[in-house]
């Protein structure tokens, strides 16, 4: 046996990262060598965000031995395939980015090089007629996709449209369910070892300490530990993404049930629609320097898709990340650990990200540095891919109709984005690491390719044509075959 | 609009290297209206014998090219393993195993149970090392679960029959061959693009992409475009192949040795009738006559008129820019990582899949180039740090003469430092994406670089040790039954 194992572990805050963070470590650690505890308070709110995720969200459920039907049933999801961006490179361009590749590739070539050629022949049709995840999402069709993998059905991918307190509170069941303890309190103080500043415990209001060997802080944007206490500082990337607020209010829902998140530019922001079954969510992002707070609320409520059911309230935010999301013994997962707006509904994504790879280096009591240090490197990896990733929507337009947009269209941006820029700008070409479908994103954007890949030339034109018209026909016949999304959703709660 | 698509590509040196390539591009372009002329200047001389990673085979396999008859003609010898000897002071000799995946204990992998249970050393639960240490071979499939998918095999080639196999096929889907050198080289006056290339024999060819494989002093890419070409001499301690081939009766061998000796590394190979011996030295460390001598001491010659010594001059280090402008270096001209752990062919194999993922225009777009570089850089800095590896292993073996000397003063890159820290912290080690050497490679090696460290897995203590022992006795066990039912090579 290993001559230091850590025996307590304490999370501090509960909101959908603590409750997230203690159901996978509970899961993972054994009870008779781990003690885990989470120390929350029922007076301090939760942002409850995050209601709208990425597929990897059915992984995690899948870990911890969740049933989707279940899930489905306990959060009021529904489903999503992907995001309608509405208004980003021109007032009235529309396109979705999917959860699938559009098209396949094809001699080795990328399928969006077919479709520029395609393009420099006269054809009109748009990337997203090629993906059956847009296809289905616009026909609001959905079925789990087929496992065979040569069917046109198993190339997509799906994820969830939630209500994310209520999967903080099923998580907490589970977590509690399977041995976690949970303590109600409010932390007052942090107390630091002195010999070598590592958190040795917390004092909560009632003055009762909980120590621990590993402290996770879950603690919001409070950052109670990381910041607060070890006082990590925090890298300010606001210059390049300058929104700083959003406006949130749920609404009913009078509309069909969209299986996408419709994100909505506006002139100092966007704006999202996420439908859950019961009702929708909304909010509208905005930066306050070219947006007062009225305003925002404005757009806002004349533009929801149904009657107000919450008071709208204002949340307060700034884009960056810790210099290091783990430190001495304290790891930071959710919003103490950065910020990104939700334009592609990333942080459930980073939040589990950061207990995968808490599990991945779990530490002992020496808490070796290099474990730290790899943790540290992965995550801020995933930061800053996912902030490249944003930077691009807001980067690469064509709008000049607010001073918001002048500042995001000309501002200089970071270099490893303006190389994956320059690169699909030049030749279409796509780094296939990066998070996200970048070529339905580019396109999107109206970042066209000067050119395609000049292998294509050796297709005459009917041969192009005929093999898209054949791959649309597919993926359309494909998307007819399946119901509707209602039915799906209805058919899970049935059971 | 006028396509843009490239028409002549011209390789610039043929060999293993210029034909790898030749037979790559002529694959990967079938169907494409792209002539492929392969300059042949016959310059370079080049080891008898090639170690070949098992990537051959997905090589092979990408491009449908059949290796049956290759192996079926004797000029070639399948490897599961490599044998190191002398690089410990405690332990004689061990084998490491072309693993891939070795059976795992509820998601942990094998080498922290060995740890946790002191159960001996890694390579003990590897068939392929176990079969090799009995010269036994046994061959790999990919059926899931079965041990027989936790290694590949490897190849050792006769360089000149593989040549010539690449050589044929490339011909037979329609590449040129010219005998000749480079007269001249003619760019366009505005983009410094070559666009001609003027020949020895009189002949002109258009050039909308060329591949220099031209050597170290590289014809096209150096002396043309004035790229230059970074030394690496101080990390890289020989400079030196001597190479020596002795016919022998002795039984061929399912792994190939890698000797440490006072000076430098002998690779060992054995193939059907011959041994051949490569030994990796330095000549401004060591002198030449000692070298020779102390190789045809180990090879247990007496009379020395009777054979030959070749020498392959190395020129550690890599080219500043291996895409510039329509240019792209391969071979020597791109780089000398480091043999015995990596061969140039891997590299060369890499490169030309790269650049068909990444085919250029005539435009040849800097963006491009720079994107396949970047791909081709993370190849070449794991292949670094790969063989840096083996030098700081080396280093701490019982050695004092200057070859070693020079060895311990090898730089280890903070990437390689933190996969070493990581290691010997918690037998940990980092998932990189489309690495070169797979996972269990890296992780052999750093097993016996970091032996002295008892760490593994902390989440491994939640199971009885009684239980992981089971687990490593079953697979022990299993790999017994493997060796029962197979035969001496």
């Amino acid at each position: 046996m290993q001559a230091n194992p850590i025996k307590n572990i304490v999370i501090v805050g509960g909101g959908t990262a603590g409750w997230m963070t203690a159901a996978a470590l509970v899961n993972k650690l054994p009870k008779t060598r781990y003690c885990i505890t989470l120390v929350e308070s029922d007076a301090i709110g939760t942002v409850g965000v995050g209601e709208s995720t990425l597929p990897h969200i059915s992984q995690f459920n899948a870990s911890l031995g969740i049933n989707e039907n279940d899930f489905i049933r306990a959060t009021k999801a529904t489903i999503k395939l992907g995001i309608q961006f509405k208004d980003w490179a021109n007032i009235g361009d529309i396109y979705m980015h999917p959860f699938s590749e559009t098209g396949h590739v094809t001699q080795g070539i990328d399928f969006h090089h077919y479709w520029l050629k395609s393009q420099t022949m006269g054809d009109t049709t748009t990337l997203d007629e090629y993906s059956v995840a847009a296809m289905a999402a616009k026909a609001k069709r959905f079925a789990p996709p087929n496992k065979n993998r040569e069917s046109m059905l198993a190339a997509y991918n799906y994820s969830y449209h939630i209500d994310a307190t209520a999967y903080a509170k099923y998580l907490r069941d589970y977590a509690e369910h399977k041995g976690t303890k949970r303590i109600e309190g409010k932390i007052t103080t942090v107390n630091l070892k002195s010999d070598n500043g590592y958190i040795e415990s917390v004092t909560l209001a009632n003055g009762e300490k909980v120590s621990a060997d590993l402290f996770v802080d879950c603690s919001g944007f409070s950052a109670l530990l990381i910041d607060k206490s070890l006082q990590v500082p925090f890298i300010d990337w606001s210059h390049w993404l300058p929104t700083d607020s959003a406006v949130v209010v749920q609404s009913e829902r009078d509309i069909d049930l969209n299986p996408y998140t419709i994100a909505t530019a506006r002139s100092a922001g966007w704006q999202w629609q996420i439908p859950i079954q019961h009702r929708m969510g909304n909010g509208h992002v905005y930066a306050s320097q070219y947006m007062s707070d009225q305003a925002a609320l404005d757009i806002l409520m004349t533009t929801l898709p149904g009657k107000a059911t919450t008071e709208p309230r204002v949340l307060r935010f700034k884009a960056g990340c810790r210099k290091k999301t783990c430190h001495k013994n304290c790891v930071a997962i959710g919003l103490s650990s950065g910020f990104l707006e939700p334009l592609e509904s990333t942080s459930i994504f980073l939040i589990q990200m950061g207990i995968n790879k808490l599990i991945e280096y779990f530490p002992d009591q020496h808490f070796h540095q290099a474990g730290i240090d790899q943790y540290n490197q992965s995550m801020s990896y995933f930061y800053d891919q996912i902030r490249n990733f944003i930077i691009l929507h807001y980067h690469a337009t064509n709008r000049n109709d607010s001073e918001f947009w002048n500042y995001c269209r000309t501002m200089s941006i970071p270099d490893d984005l303006s190389r994956l820029m320059t690169l699909f700008k030049e030749c279409g070409r796509v780094d296939r690491t990066q998070f996200g479908i970048w070529s339905a994103v580019c396109i999107g954007q109206g970042l066209i390719p000067e050119q395609y890949d000049s292998r294509i030339d050796s297709l005459d034109y009917q041969q192009v044509k005929g093999f898209m018209t054949n791959y649309r026909t597919q993926v359309q016949r494909a998307v007819d075959t399946l119901p509707p999304v209602e039915m799906f959703i209805q058919n899970v709660m049935k059971q | 609009m006028k396509s843009q698509a490239i028409k002549n590509i011209t390789i610039l040196g043929g060999g293993l290297i210029g034909w790898t390539a030749a037979i790559g591009l002529a694959r990967g372009l079938q169907g494409q209206p792209v002539k492929i002329t392969l300059v042949d200047e016959q310059k370079e001389i080049e080891p008898a014998i090639t170690i070949a990673t098992p990537h051959i085979f997905d090589f092979h396999k990408t491009l449908g090219l059949n290796d049956q008859h290759i192996l079926q003609q004797g000029h070639a010898q399948l490897v599961s393993a490599r044998r190191y000897q002398g690089w410990l002071a405690d332990v004689p000799e061990f084998f490491i195993g072309n693993n891939t995946h070795l059976p795992v204990f509820k998601g942990i992998e094998l080498h922290h149970c060995v740890k946790r249970c002191q159960a001996g050393d890694y390579n003990d639960y590897s068939l392929a090392a176990k079969a090799a240490s009995e010269n036994k071979i046994i061959i790999s499939s990919e059926e899931r679960g079965s041990l027989l998918a936790s290694f590949n095999v490897g190849m050792h080639l006769d360089t000149a029959a593989y040549c010539q196999f690449l050589q044929g096929a490339a011909q037979q889907l329609g590449v040129n061959v010219i005998h000749a050198s480079v007269a001249d080289v003619i760019q366009e006056p505005d983009t410094e693009f070559i666009r001609q290339l003027k020949l020895t024999n009189g002949i002109t060819l258009p050039i909308d992409l060329i591949i220099d494989n031209s050597g170290a002093y590289s014809k096209i890419m150096a002396k043309t475009l004035d790229i230059e070409y970074e030394d690496n001499t101080d990390n890289m301690p020989f400079n030196c192949i001597f190479e020596l081939q002795t016919h022998s009766s002795t039984a061929v061998k399912s792994y190939s040795t890698l000797l440490a000796s006072e000076y430098g590394w002998v690779e060992q190979i054995n193939m059907p009738n011959k041994v051949h011996y490569l030994l990796y030295a330095n000549t401004q460390k060591h002198d030449d006559n000692d070298i020779e001598n102390y190789l045809f001491d180990i090879a247990g010659i007496k009379d020395i008129s009777a054979v030959a010594i070749v020498q392959h001059h190395i020129r550690p280090g890599r080219s500043r820019r291996l895409f510039y402008k329509n240019c792209m270096v391969i071979g020597n001209a791109a780089s000398y990582v480091g043999s015995p752990s990596i061969s140039n062919l891997v590299m060369a194999q890499r490169s030309i899949s790269r650049l068909l993922d990444l085919f250029p225009s005539r435009t040849c777009f800097d963006s491009n180039a720079r994107e396949y570089e970047r791909l081709l850089m993370n190849d070449y800095r794991e292949a670094e740090d790969y063989f840096a590896l083996h030098c700081y292993l080396a280093s701490t073996s019982v050695f004092t003469s200057p070859f070693y000397w020079a060895m311990s003063r090898t730089e280890l890159t903070p990437r390689l430092q933190q996969k070493i820290a990581l290691f010997s912290g918690s037998g940990r080690f980092d998932e990189e994406l489309n690495l070169i050497f797979v996972r269990q490679s890296w992780i052999a090696i750093l097993a016996v670089c970091c032996r002295e460290s008892n760490a593994y897995e902390p989440l491994l203590d939640s199971f009885e040790e009684q239980e992981v022992m089971n687990f490593l006795d079953r697979v022990a066990l299993d790999i017994e039954q493997y060796l029962i039912k197979s035969n001496e090579l």
